[in-house]
C-alpha cells in the first residue's frame, strides 16, 4: 500500500452518517423521553436497507453489498435463535406487558449487535474490530466512571483505573491476536461471574429481562471479539499490527 | 469475508507495476470502494466477473493474467 492510500482513512457515508445519527438519537429518546422514539431508531437501522432493497439507494458497491447480505443472515440466525429462547422462556411463566416489550428490546439488541459484528469483521478484520470495540468501550465506561464521581477524586482515579485494561487489550489485538483474545473472554466470563448475571434470585420478570439485555449488550462484543481474535493468525510484519490497531 | 476458493490474484503487483497506482485511483476506476480494492489484494474477497473484467481492462491484460486458479488461494 502507498503512503497516498495508507493516508486516506475510512470515512462514514452521508448515509451511514445520518442513518447513525437517526439510531443514536432515537434510541437515547426513547430511553429517556418515551419509547415511541424507537421509531426513529428503526428508521436510522433499517431504513438505509429497505432503500437499497427498492433500489432507491445505490451507495454500496459489490463488496459492501456482500458484507450487508452476510452480517443480516447472520443476523437473523442469531435473531430467530433469541426470539425462539425469549419466547419459551416467556411462556414458561406469565409475563407482564411491559415484559414483553423488554423481550422483544432483548431480541432486537441481538439481532443488532450481531448484524454490528458480522459488518465489523468483514471490513476491519478481526484484529481492527476487535480493537475498535475495546476502544469504544473503554470510552463509553471511562465517561459513565466520571459523570459518577466527578466530584470525588480518589474514587474517579480508582474507578477510571478499571477502564485501562480495555485500552491495553485494544493496543494488544494488534502485536498478540490470540493471547488479547484468550484475554477477552476471560475477562467476559469474569463480568459475568463479577456482576452475578447468571443468577436471577428473585428477580421478577421485568428485572430478568433488562439484566438479560444488559448481558447482551456488554457480553455480546467481548465474547464475538475474543472468539474472531482466537481464529487469528500472527500478523505477517511489525507494520501490520500497528495498522491492525 | 476469507474466500474459500483456491484463487490466486495478481492484483497488487499490477497496480504498483502501473505508475505505482494507488488503491482508491484503481478503485475510482472500476467504480468501487478502496476497502474492496483492499479486501482482494489480501485474498479476502473475490470479485464478480463484472468487476473482475474491469480490473483487467484498466490494466489492458485478460483476466486470467490477474487472476488464475492455484493452491492455496492467496496473493502476491
Amino acid at each position: 500500500m502507498t503512503s497516498s492510500s495508507s493516508a486516506r482513512r475510512w470515512r462514514a457515508s452521508p448515509v451511514g452518517t445520518v442513518a447513525g445519527a437517526l439510531t443514536v438519537t432515537g434510541l437515547l429518546l426513547a430511553t429517556t423521553v418515551d419509547m415511541r422514539f424507537l421509531v426513529l431508531a428503526a428508521l436510522g437501522t433499517f431504513g438505509p436497507g429497505v432503500l437499497r432493497e427498492l433500489h432507491w439507494l445505490h451507495d454500496q458497491d459489490e463488496f459492501q453489498r456482500q458484507a450487508a447480505r452476510r452480517a443480516g443472515y447472520h443476523a437473523y440466525l442469531a435473531g430467530g435463535i433469541a426470539a425462539v429462547l425469549v419466547i419459551a422462556g416467556v411462556q414458561a411463566g406469565s409475563v407482564e406487558i411491559a415484559g414483553l416489550a423488554l423481550a422483544a428490546a432483548l431480541v432486537l439488541a441481538v439481532m443488532w449487535l450481531t448484524w454490528l459484528f458480522s459488518c465489523l469483521l468483514d471490513f476491519f478484520g478481526p484484529q481492527r474490530a476487535a480493537s475498535r470495540t475495546l476502544v469504544v468501550f473503554g470510552v463509553f465506561w471511562l465517561m459513565f466512571v466520571v459523570l459518577s464521581h466527578l466530584k470525588n477524586l480518589g474514587s474517579l482515579l480508582a474507578e477510571g483505573l478499571v477502564v485501562l485494561p480495555f485500552f491495553v487489550l485494544a493496543w494488544a489485538t494488534g502485536r498478540w491476536p490470540r493471547v488479547a483474545g484468550v484475554a477477552l473472554l476471560l475477562v467476559a466470563a469474569a463480568t459475568i461471574v463479577l456482576f452475578g448475571w447468571l443468577h436471577s434470585g428473585d428477580l421478577d420478570h421485568e428485572h430478568l429481562l433488562i439484566r438479560a439485555l444488559t448481558f447482551v449488550i456488554f457480553e455480546v462484543p467481548l465474547l464475538a471479539s475474543g472468539l474472531a481474535l482466537l481464529r487469528t493468525g500472527p500478523p505477517a510484519s511489525p507494520d501490520e499490527a500497528a495498522k491492525a490497531c | 469475508m476469507k474466500s474459500r476458493e483456491d484463487i490466486r490474484n495478481h492484483l497488487r503487483r499490477q497496480r504498483l507495476l502501473a505508475d505505482g497506482m494507488t488503491q482508491q485511483d484503481l478503485a475510482d476506476r472500476v467504480g468501487v470502494t478502496r476497502q474492496t480494492i483492499l479486501s482482494i489484494e489480501k485474498g479476502k474477497y473475490n470479485p464478480s466477473v463484472g468487476l473482475a473484467m474491469r480490473l483487467a481492462q484498466v490494466f489492458g491484460i485478460a483476466v486470467e493474467e490477474l487472476f488464475e486458479l492455484g493452491e492455496g488461494g492467496g496473493h502476491d
